[in-house]
C-alpha cells in the first residue's frame, strides 16, 4: 500500500491555478474558450475513471457510454422538459452515478479481464441502444439544445472586467471550471481518507484488504457509482459544450463506440464550428446481418 | 578425468536476497551426487543456477563448456534434464503428450522407440493411462511422468529435485530404485536434492551438504553416513 | 420450416466467420492470458491487403493463401516489435496497449486506403442450391466451406503435428516447457502468427458481405468476444462451437424479433453478459481456480 501523502498541502499552488483558470477566457479568444472547456470536461470525466481504474483497480472501457447517458438525461430534460440547463447536470449526474453503482454489482463477479471485455461491448454497442427509442433520443438525427446565455449578473461581470460581452461558449467555460473544481476537491477528499485508502487497499490486494476489515465489494461497486457520477457530469457538459459526434470519438483513449474518429472524417461537417447543437451518435451502428 | 559438471563458486540469488554465496562442486560422469541441507539452504536454487532459471556469478561448465549466459532452452539441449521441485508435469496434456514433449528434439526416431519400450518397462502404470490427462495422475504417477518424460530427452545428467516429496514411502522406495537402475543401466550422472537424506546417502556415492548457501560438509555418502556427528549436526537422524 | 432452415444455415455462415476470430483470440489468450483487443483490426488490415493483391491482378484463390501467409508474418512481428518487451506488464497494461494497438491500425489503415467503404467482389456466385426444397445460398455454402477448412487445418497442427504440442506446452505451461527444450518465447511469437493468419480469414470472408473499410470490423469483434466466451475463452472447440451458436442466434432473432434489425449488436452484448454472470467458464471452460 502507498503511504498517503504526507507533506504539507500547498494551498498557494492550488490559488494560483484557479485565479489562472479563471483569468483565462479574459485573454483569449471565445473559441479557444470552448476549446478550454472541452479540455476541462474531459479531465472530469478522466478523474472518475482514475478514482475507478486508478484507486480501485478496475478498468473500464465503456466510460463512454456512461458519458452518453449523462449527455441523454440533460439533453433530454433540457429539450423535451425545458428544464433549465444547470438544473440538468446535477440530475444527470446523480442519475447515472445510481446506474454506475448497480452496473458495479455484476462486475464484482467478473475478472479484470472481463470485466475490461464487458465494458469495452457496452462502449461498441450502446451507440445502436441509444437511437433506438428515437421519440426520445431523436434517433440518428440527435437532439438539438440551444447554447444557453450567461445569467446577467455574471454577464455584468465579465463585461466590467474585460469590456466584451461575454459569449455562451465562455459561460459554458466558467460552468465546467466550476465542476471541475468542485468534484476534484471531492476526488482529492476521497483519495487522502478511509474511501480512498480502502480503494487502494482492494486494487493492492483485494484479500489481504478483506483481510484488514475492507469492506470489498462495498467499496468496488462504490468506486463505480462515483465514477459513473464523474461521467455522468462530463457528458452533461459536454452535450452542452458541442456536438457530441465529437465526444464519442475523444472522450477517453479507452470509449471507443462504433463512431470513433472516422464518423467525423467521413462527415465534414461535424468538425466545423456548426450551429449550437447537440447531435447525438453521428452514424448509424452498422448492423451487419440484416 | 574432468567431471561431467562442475560449479565453482557460485553465487546467486532473486532480486536483492542472495542465497548461494559460492557453491563449489563436481558431478562426474555416471556417478550419483546427493545434494542435502535443511530447508532455504539453496538446494533447489542450485539446481535453477544450473539450468539458467536464476542469475548466477561465478562458474558453471558442463562436459567442459561453460554454461554461462546460455538460455535455459539451449542448456537443456545440450543434455542435461531437470525435473523440478513440483514435477513440471503439463496437466494439460495427456500422458503420451507429456512424453512426446520430452522426446521432441531427437531425430533418432528407432533409438526414441527403444526407448519408450525401456520407460513403460520401469513405469507400466505408465503405458495403460498414456490416452488420459496428464491431471489425473495421482502424485507417485506424476513422478513417474516427470522421470520418464527426463529419460525420453537422454540426457547425459539429471537434476532431480526432491522426487519423494509428497509420496508415500513405498512408492518412494520403488521411484529410487528406479533412479538406481537408469544410472546403472544407461550411465546417467544423477544430481538429486533431497530432504530425506537416509535414502539420498544410500543411493548416492558423493554428497554434499549446503548449510545457508554454502558448502558446509561434502565427502564419500558412505562415510558421511558413518559419521555420527555430520548426522546429527547436519542430516537430523 | 424451410425459411427456418435457410435462416440456420446462413447463421451458420456468419458463425464460422466469428468461429474464426474467436479462435484466433483464444489461441491468444491460450499464449498470454490476454484478451487481443485488436484481433479484429488486424483482421480488417488483412482483408486490405487481399484487396490490393486482387486489385493488382491476382486472383482473389491465390490472394487468400498469400494473405495469410503476410498476416501470419505480421503477427509475430506485432508479437516481437510490441508485445514481447512488456511481456511481464500486468494484465490491464497489456489490455491498454492491444486496445493501442487496434486504434493504431484503424488509423494505418485509414491512413493508407481511406475511409471511403470499398467493394470487395466475393469468390463465389450468389446463386441459390435447391436441397429439397431448402434454397442454400451458394455464399453462405461457400464461406462456411472455407472457414471449416481452416479451422480444421489449425485444429490438426495444433493435436497431430510436434510444432503444435510444443506450441500448447508453452502456452500453458511456460517454465516446464523452457526445461524440456521448448523455446517459449518463439512459441508465443508463433501464436500471435497462427492468430493472425486465423483472424484474416474472417477479415476476407466478411469484407464481401459488409464493404470493406477500416470500421469493418468493429461489430463483429463483439460477436467473436461473445462467441469466445460463449465458448470458454481458452478453449478453441469453445469458441468454434460458440462462434455457431453466436451466428445462428443472431440470425433467427433478427429475423423472428420484430425490428429486432439495429438491436442484433446488442444481442452480442447480452450473450457476454449473461455467459459471464451465470456461467463464467463458458460452454467448454475448465474451472478457475483462485490462488491467494
Amino acid at each position: 500500500m502507498q503511504r498517503v501523502r504526507t507533506a504539507p498541502p500547498r494551498y498557494w499552488l492550488v490559488a494560483v491555478v484557479v485565479i489562472f483558470f479563471l483569468g483565462f477566457p479574459t485573454v483569449i479568444s471565445s473559441f479557444l474558450a470552448s476549446e478550454w472547456a472541452q479540455a476541462l470536461i474531459l479531465a472530469i470525466a478522466i478523474m472518475g475513471l482514475n478514482i475507478l481504474v486508478g484507486y480501485s483497480g478496475q478498468l473500464s472501457l465503456g466510460h463512454g457510454a456512461f458519458m452518453a447517458m449523462g449527455a441523454y438525461i440533460s439533453a433530454i430534460l433540457a429539450h423535451q422538459y425545458k428544464v433549465d440547463y444547470l438544473l440538468t447536470i446535477p440530475v444527470a449526474a446523480l442519475t447515472t452515478g445510481v446506474v454506475g453503482f448497480l452496473f458495479g454489482v455484476p462486475a464484482l463477479r467478473l475478472s479484470p479481464l472481463y470485466l475490461a471485455l464487458a465494458t469495452f461491448a457496452l462502449a461498441v454497442v450502446s451507440p445502436s441502444i441509444i437511437k433506438r427509442p428515437h421519440e426520445l433520443t431523436g434517433g440518428v438525427q440527435g437532439i438539438l439544445i440551444a447554447q444557453p446565455d450567461p445569467p446577467p449578473v455574471v454577464g455584468d461581470l465579465f463585461t466590467t472586467v474585460t469590456g466584451t460581452v461575454m459569449t455562451s461558449d465562455q459561460w459554458i467555460y466558467y460552468v465546467a471550471l466550476a465542476c471541475a473544481l468542485l468534484l476534484f476537491w471531492l476526488a482529492w477528499n476521497l483519495s487522502r481518507h478511509r474511501p480512498g485508502r480502502a480503494m487502494r487497499a482492494i486494487r493492492d490486494g483485494e484479500v489481504a484488504a478483506a483481510a484488514s476489515g475492507v469492506n470489498v465489494a462495498g467499496y468496488k461497486t462504490l468506486a463505480f457509482g462515483i465514477s459513473a457520477f464523474y461521467a455522468g457530469t462530463a457528458g452533461s457538459l459536454f452535450a452542452l459544450s458541442r456536438s457530441p459526434a465529437r465526444c464519442w470519438g475523444r472522450s477517453s483513449p479507452t470509449s471507443c463506440p462504433s463512431g470513433r474518429t472516422s464518423g467525423c472524417r467521413a462527415r465534414p461537417g461535424c468538425r466545423s464550428r456548426s450551429p449550437p447543437r447537440s447531435r447525438t451518435p453521428d452514424r448509424p451502428s452498422r448492423t451487419a446481418w440484416s | 578425468m574432468t567431471a561431467l559438471l562442475e560449479l565453482e563458486n557460485v553465487r546467486a540469488g532473486y532480486g536483492p536476497t542472495s542465497v548461494l554465496h559460492g557453491v563449489s562442486l563436481e558431478v562426474p560422469d555416471g556417478s550419483v551426487v546427493s545434494l542435502l541441507g535443511a530447508n532455504g539452504a539453496g538446494k533447489t536454487t542450485t539446481l535453477r543456477a544450473i539450468t539458467g532459471g536464476v542469475r548466477w556469478t561465478g562458474d558453471i561448465r558442463f562436459a567442459g563448456r561453460s554454461l554461462r549466459r546460455s538460455p535455459t532452452e539451449d542448456i537443456v539441449r545440450r543434455g542435461i534434464a531437470h525435473v523440478p521441485e513440483g514435477r513440471g508435469i503439463c496437466t494439460e496434456l495427456t500422458v503420451d503428450e507429456n512424453l512426446r514433449l520430452g522426446a521432441h528434439l531427437r531425430q533418432d526416431k528407432a533409438e526414441v522407440k527403444k526407448d519408450y519400450a525401456r520407460v513403460f518397462e520401469y513405469f507400466p502404470v505408465l503405458k495403460e493411462r498414456r490416452r488420459l490427462s496428464a491431471s489425473t495422475l495421482s502424485g507417485g504417477e506424476q513422478q513417474m511422468l516427470a522421470l520418464a518424460r527426463a529419460l525420453l530427452m537422454r540426457p547425459r545428467l539429471m537434476l532431480l529435485d526432491e522426487p519423494s516429496l509428497g509420496l508415500a514411502p513405498m512408492v518412494v522406495r520403488s521411484i529410487f530404485e528406479i533412479i538406481r537402475s537408469i544410472n546403472r543401466t544407461s550411465k546417467v550422472a544423477v544430481l538429486l536434492v533431497e530432504q530425506n537424506a537416509r535414502i539420498a546417502l544410500d543411493l548416492s556415492t558423493t554428497t554434499y551438504v549446503l548449510e545457508v548457501g554454502r558448502v558446509a560438509v561434502h565427502g564419500a555418502s558412505a562415510e558421511l553416513q558413518g559419521d555420527e556427528s555430520v548426522r546429527r549436526s547436519y542430516l537430523g537422524y | 420450416m424451410q425459411e427456418f432452415l435457410q435462416l440456420v444455415v446462413s447463421g451458420i455462415a456468419t458463425g464460422a466467420i466469428f468461429a474464426s476470430l474467436a479462435l484466433a483470440l483464444v489461441l491468444i489468450y491460450n499464449a498470454m492470458g490476454l484478451v487481443n483487443f485488436a484481433q479484429g483490426e488486424m483482421a480488417m488490415f488483412a482483408a486490405f491487403i487481399a484487396y490490393t493483391l486482387i486489385n493488382h491482378g491476382m486472383s482473389f484463390w491465390i490472394a487468400f493463401p498469400v494473405t495469410m501467409v503476410l498476416a501470419f508474418g505480421g503477427g509475430i512481428l506485432i508479437q516481437r516489435i510490441v508485445i514481447k518487451p512488456v511481456e511481464r506488464a500486468p494484465v490491464l497494461t497489456l489490455v491498454i496497449i492491444t486496445l493501442g494497438l487496434a486504434t493504431l491500425v484503424n488509423g494505418f489503415a485509414g491512413f493508407i486506403w481511406g475511409y471511403v467503404p470499398r467493394y470487395f467482389g466475393s469468390p463465389f456466385s450468389s446463386d441459390s442450391i435447391d436441397l429439397g426444397g431448402v434454397f442454400l445460398n451458394e455464399r453462405d455454402l461457400g464461406v462456411i466451406g472455407v472457414s471449416g477448412l481452416v479451422l480444421l487445418a489449425v485444429y490438426l497442427l495444433l493435436q497431430h503435428t510436434t510444432v503444435g504440442l510444443t506450441l500448447r506446452a508453452a502456452a500453458h505451461h511456460p517454465e516446464a516447457s523452457r526445461l524440456l527444450g521448448v523455446h517459449v518465447s518463439w512459441m508465443l511469437a508463433l501464436g500471435w502468427g497462427l492468430a493472425s493468419a486465423v483472424g484474416a480469414v474472417s477479415g476476407m470472408m466478411v469484407a464481401p458481405i459488409l464493404l470493406l473499410e477500416p470500421n469493418m470490423m468493429q461489430t463483429i469483434i463483439i460477436y467473436a468476444f461473445a462467441a469466445a466466451v460463449l465458448g470458454g475463452i481458452e478453449s478453441p472447440l469453445g469458441a468454434v462451437v460458440g462462434g455457431l451458436v453466436v451466428g445462428v442466434v443472431i440470425n433467427l432473432a433478427g429475423a423472428y424479433i420484430p425490428n429486432a434489425g439495429d438491436l442484433q449488436l446488442a444481442f452480442g452484448l447480452g450473450i457476454i453478459i449473461l455467459v459471464l454472470i451465470l456461467k463464467p467458464n463458458g460452454l467448454f471452460g475448465r474451472a478457475a481456480t483462485r490462488r491467494v
